[in-house]
């Protein structure tokens, strides 16, 4: 598979590539991570929060022994704030953080199902009208229904007010 | 060969007047006699090492005409150009009649060719390794030699200070296995200096080679930094070659002064004739049973290679894995002289190669004939091993001689040469391999089942075959057969890991297995109980007993597994102190115990610093400055400095002692005073003056080091200590010495804490930290305006910390009668925790929170607790510094709290067991 991202046209660099994407709900709408940067799909348990974090920090769980960060999304996006659901559940990823890799848990509404997007469905992102920070979005995948977002999950990580939160406190 | 050209350059500029020119000449001769005892060249070599004579002659001034001994070695380094020349001509298409010899000429020439860029690159300094070397061999070398360069410095100091046989061995040794090595690496410059080293050792008396030997030992470690791209560049070794040459001539000259300088003996003749008198079994058990022990581990290696090679011919990389594994085998037994191995692993080697450099190709009978050799070479290994265990004498082999006809044979079938097979031929045809190997018997379905589980659950990416491999009876050559009938050609695995090693103990290995054991047969028993409904409790609590006596005994077997001695840091401190003794021309008596005593390996990789810093101190300032001034003071002449290591209280402490000038207080509180570090008019006590040296500010060299002799780098010292939860402490007498004693945790992973609630959240506190905890029944607790609270505990005023106001933790209470306080200390300072209820003790295993949460100031890691939920330990430190940081900058001040205050009740642990077990059960 061709995995090298390649510009659709002069005017827009699509950093999305094309692939297989895990697609899950935020308010009915649709997000799409790599499929190759998670590493499973968790239902939401016990969290221990952590004094002095940012709001989005959830806290921390204990995935088989190992202690690893919960984000909510949701407030991350600055959406609004939900008690978890039924099918609300952790997508456990695999990023990079500053040179660092690390495990982080992040909560979404719903996990909906693995497609693949070919590069001609994907599509630059808009630059406005969006809900949440669209430069985390590296494009658009569409399908025959649905518009996916897709997020470039190590690009959120990066950004300094994240990495950041360590000097908090 | 530009080398060649070179030397000719210089052999015709060369003045034999001019020592420094013939020294030139004479280590670039090594580098060609190097070369061409690499190619096996013995014209070359003869060659060489007459030039060297003579030019050894003229240095030493061992002759009445130096100006023809020149013209010479001029002559013979004109027939060296031609000999090289000549060699270089030979090219491949050159019509003969045996096609091996051609072959084989062809081969040469391209080794030739490579290397010759290897020895250019090799006087220069690489930056990069050329391509044909495999750069995992390298980095496993590389991690090697900086192991085994503390174990050579520590000979090294051993030969000092004992001057036995045992040490001077031990570097031969030791400079002999580097010598091959690097060779085989094409590092030449450590290769040429390894082998005059080797000379001098043989010929100048031992102890007399002491400096320059750790010089060559520092020169090593610049070396492999550099390689290992920790250093921009290397000094030059002509310098230490230079030395060594002179060393080796002096005594020589000294000695046959009327008699021709002796040869410098090839190191092949060497170890030739070390061996031949049939006693390689005494002083070289070990060496052979390393030997051993590598060969067979290469072999295991070389199998699961040659099935990756079997599906997939183009397999450069499992190619050259077993090239590399025959190659490795073929230096070490020709060191060994064990003859049959080596060069039957060089008639294999030799077929690799030429299939490595595509004069060869690959087809099943060759592939069979590998498979063979390596089942051969399994045999010979084990007839040495035999023969090493049982002392009898080593059996040959008699499918030698067959089979090294089947190579020479296949050498020879000229087909080859145009044949090309084809790799998708059989493409498209795929037959599952689990299948075929049933169908021919060489595993049953439950393997092939097993393995594939194996594969699917994704625990492991190896390949069926060599699941198969390992579960199965079935030889590689088996399989491999079956495997040609699939060949699919289109996996392909990714290089090797490299990753990080440790040596454990068998014996604690066994241990741990034993352990694991015994916890299974627990385990049945425990579910045995459950199911046995009578009798249940009685039964059950014993069996909780066991348990609970295992898990702790595993736990401590799991830590010891990653500890490891203290013996080299050790060692390296002796070396640093006898460095700076002779820098500093002060004579000192280095004296050390318990350097055996293990620590986790991380500590022992941390601690290293902090002692280096410790050390220069002591030896630099701590020592009077000369042995006048100590006589004058009433002590020996000879400074004493002590690193002790030993046991004490679940602690491991490491003193550091000297019997030098030692600190003075009030000097010390001066310059503190004096740089605002502390306010003027402090009232210290002397242990807390000596701690200030450990204050950030308070390091620079220029304002102590004179009078009090210490403060550089203390700080430095301290945050190291920290960082692994030790303390250290200081005892100091003004013109009797210092000591300093470490503290440090047996382990970094495991902690006893203390488990307290608030509100719904559960934290832990280190159990080391605590002091007291107890409920309040009155209220003592004072507010000092709006800065915080304290709470009266005797007669002294402590900080108090509400947990729900720091952490902002919801459902906490505020009631004084439900609450706890408890009091933790960190170094001198107090503080109380005021929280919901204390929950119990528990053992925990610290998790760190990750990267992310690095610092967050007032948690310093995180853990399971039983019920499977993270439970976040307190930082005391970090709490203490909020505290400060808000207010209590006058504590002193506070005034005497209003009447009915009572002394707290204590609690002791019998409260603490009684009021966990409420909750537990």
């Amino acid at each position: 598979m061709d995995m090298v991202s390649e510009s659709v046209n002069d005017e827009f660099s699509i950093a999305a590539k094309p692939g297989k994407y895990l697609i899950f709900f935020l308010d009915k709408e649709l997000y799409g991570i790599e499929i190759m940067l998670v590493q499973e799909i968790i239902g939401i348990m016990q969290v221990t929060r952590v004094p002095k974090t940012p709001d989005y920090m959830r806290g921390v769980i204990n995935l088989r022994g190992k202690v690893i960060p919960l984000i909510d999304i949701r407030i991350k996006f600055g959406l609004e704030k939900k008690e978890d659901a039924k099918k609300t559940c952790i997508i456990v990823v695999q990023i990079n953080i500053k040179g660092e890799n690390s495990t982080i848990g992040i909560i979404v509404d719903e996990v909906s199902e693995v497609i693949n997007i070919s590069r001609e469905n994907i599509q630059p992102p808009p630059s406005v009208g969006m809900t949440v920070d669209t430069s985390i979005i590296t494009g658009l995948g569409k399908t025959d229904e649905n518009v996916i977002m897709l997020l470039d999950v190590n690009s959120i990580f990066n950004k300094d007010d994240f990495v950041s939160l360590r000097e908090q406190g | 060969m530009e080398e060649i050209e070179k030397l000719s350059e210089a052999v015709v500029l060369a003045d034999y007047t001019n020592t420094d020119a013939l020294y030139d000449l004479h280590s670039r001769l090594g580098v060609i006699k190097n070369w061409g005892v690499d190619h096996k060249n013995e014209e070359i070599s003869e060659t060489v090492i007459k030039a060297e004579k003579l030019l050894e002659k003229i240095i030493f001034k061992d002759s009445d005409n130096p100006e023809e001994l020149l013209e010479m070695v001029s002559e013979n380094i004109s027939i060296l150009q031609s000999l090289i020349g000549s060699d270089e001509l030979t090219g491949p298409f050159e019509e003969t009649d045996d096609f091996t010899e051609t072959a084989a000429e062809t081969v040469n020439n391209q080794e030739d060719e490579a290397n010759k860029e290897n020895l250019d690159e090799g006087i220069k300094f690489p930056t990069k390794l050329p391509d044909h070397i495999d750069q995992n061999f390298f980095v496993d070398f590389l991690k090697n030699q900086i192991l085994q360069l503390e174990e050579f410095e520590a000979l090294i100091m051993g030969l000092e200070r004992f001057n036995d046989s045992k040490h001077i061995e031990g570097i031969q040794r030791y400079i002999h296995t580097l010598k091959g090595e690097s060779a085989l690496l094409e590092l030449h410059h450590i290769e040429s200096l390894c082998h005059v080293s080797e000379d001098a050792l043989s010929k100048v008396p031992a102890q007399g080679l002491v400096e320059i030997l750790f010089d060559f030992k520092d020169w090593l470690g610049l070396a492999f930094d550099y390689y290992a791209g920790k250093r921009e560049n290397v000094p030059p070794e002509n310098e230490l070659y230079k030395r060594f040459v002179l060393l080796v001539a002096g005594v020589e000259f000294a000695k046959e002064k009327t008699k021709n300088i002796k040869i410098l003996k090839d190191e092949k003749e060497q170890s030739s004739n070390k061996v031949s008198d049939n006693s390689f079994f005494e002083g070289n058990e070990e060496l052979l049973n390393d030997f051993i022990n590598e060969s067979i581990e290469h072999l295991e290696g070389i199998d699961i290679q040659l099935l990756e090679l079997e599906t997939d011919f183009s397999d450069e990389e499992a190619l050259n894995s077993v090239f590399r594994a025959f190659h490795t085998i073929k230096g070490v037994a020709g060191y060994l002289s064990l003859d049959d191995i080596a060069e039957f692993s060089h008639h294999v080697e030799d077929l690799l190669h030429r299939i490595r450099k595509k004069t060869f190709f690959l087809n099943e009978s060759i592939m069979d004939i590998i498979f063979d050799s390596v089942d051969l070479m399994k045999l010979m290994v084990n007839n040495v091993k035999t023969a090493l265990t049982k002392g009898v004498a080593l059996k040959r082999e008699n499918k030698l001689k067959p089979l090294l006809k089947r190579i020479e044979a296949e050498l020879n079938n000229e087909a080859n040469a145009v044949f090309q097979p084809s790799f998708d031929a059989s493409y498209g045809k795929k037959i599952k391999i689990g299948e075929l190997l049933v169908e021919s018997g060489f595993v049953n379905e439950n393997d092939v089942e097993r393995a594939l589980e194996e594969q699917m659950s994704g625990e492991s990416d190896k390949k069926l075959g060599e699941l198969l491999y390992q579960e199965t009876e079935a030889s590689a050559k088996e399989i491999a057969q079956t495997l040609r009938n699939q060949k699919t050609g289109i996996m392909k695995t990714s290089g090797y890991r490299v990753s990080e090693v440790l040596r454990i103990d068998a014996e604690r290995l066994d241990k741990l297995v034993d352990r694991i054991g015994e916890l299974v047969i627990i385990e049945s028993m425990v579910s045995q109980t459950l199911k046995d409904n009578t009798n249940q409790f009685s039964g059950m609590n014993t069996h909780m007993r066991q348990l609970d006596k295992i898990t702790r005994e595993l736990q401590e077997m799991s830590t010891s597994l990653r500890m490891v001695s203290l013996r080299s840091t050790f060692q390296k401190m002796a070396r640093l102190v006898r460095d700076l003794a002779k820098k500093s021309d002060k004579s000192v008596e280095f004296v050390m115990s318990g350097e055996d005593t293990e620590l986790d390996k991380t500590m022992v990789e941390t601690i290293g610093d902090p002692l280096v810093h410790m050390f220069r101190n002591a030896v630099d300032h701590g020592l009077e400055k000369t042995p006048e001034d100590r006589q004058k003071a009433g002590k020996p002449a000879k400074g004493r400095i002590e690193l002790k290591a030993y046991h004490k209280g679940g602690n491991i402490l490491i003193e550091v002692t000297d019997d030098g000038r030692g600190m003075d207080p009030e000097y010390i509180l001066a310059k503190a005073v004096k740089q605002g570090i502390i306010p003027e008019n402090s009232n210290l006590s002397n242990k807390e003056i000596l701690g200030l040296i450990f204050t950030p500010g308070f390091s620079s060299a220029d304002v102590v080091t004179d009078v009090s002799g210490r403060g550089i780098g203390m700080d430095v010292v301290k945050r190291n200590i920290d960082s692994l939860r030790g303390k250290i402490d200081i005892e100091s007498e003004k013109g009797k010495g210092s000591k300093f004693i470490i503290s440090l945790p047996l382990t970094l992973a495991i902690i006893d804490g203390m488990l307290i609630g608030a509100g719904d959240e559960k934290y832990i506190i280190p159990s080391m930290s605590v002091i007291r905890v107890f409920k309040l029944k009155e209220n003592n607790i004072v507010k000092f305006f709006d800065k915080g609270e304290m709470i009266k505990e005797g007669e002294e005023y402590i900080p108090l910390i509400r947990l729900k106001n720091v952490f902002n933790i919801k459902n906490s209470g505020d009631s004084i009668t439900d609450s706890i306080i408890i009091i933790v200390k960190y170094e001198d300072s107090y503080l109380a925790i005021f929280t919901d209820n204390l929950i119990g003790l528990q053992q925990v295993v610290i998790k760190s929170l990750g990267k992310n949460f690095g610092d967050i100031f007032s948690i310093s890691g995180s853990a399971i607790l039983p019920d499977g939920s993270v439970g976040l330990i307190l930082n005391i430190e970090g709490l203490l510094k909020s505290v400060n940081t808000s207010s209590n900058e006058e504590l002193e001040e506070i005034p005497e709290s209003e009447d009915g205050v009572n002394e707290p009740e204590e609690s002791g642990n019998n409260e603490i067991d009684s009021k966990s077990a409420d909750i537990f059960i």
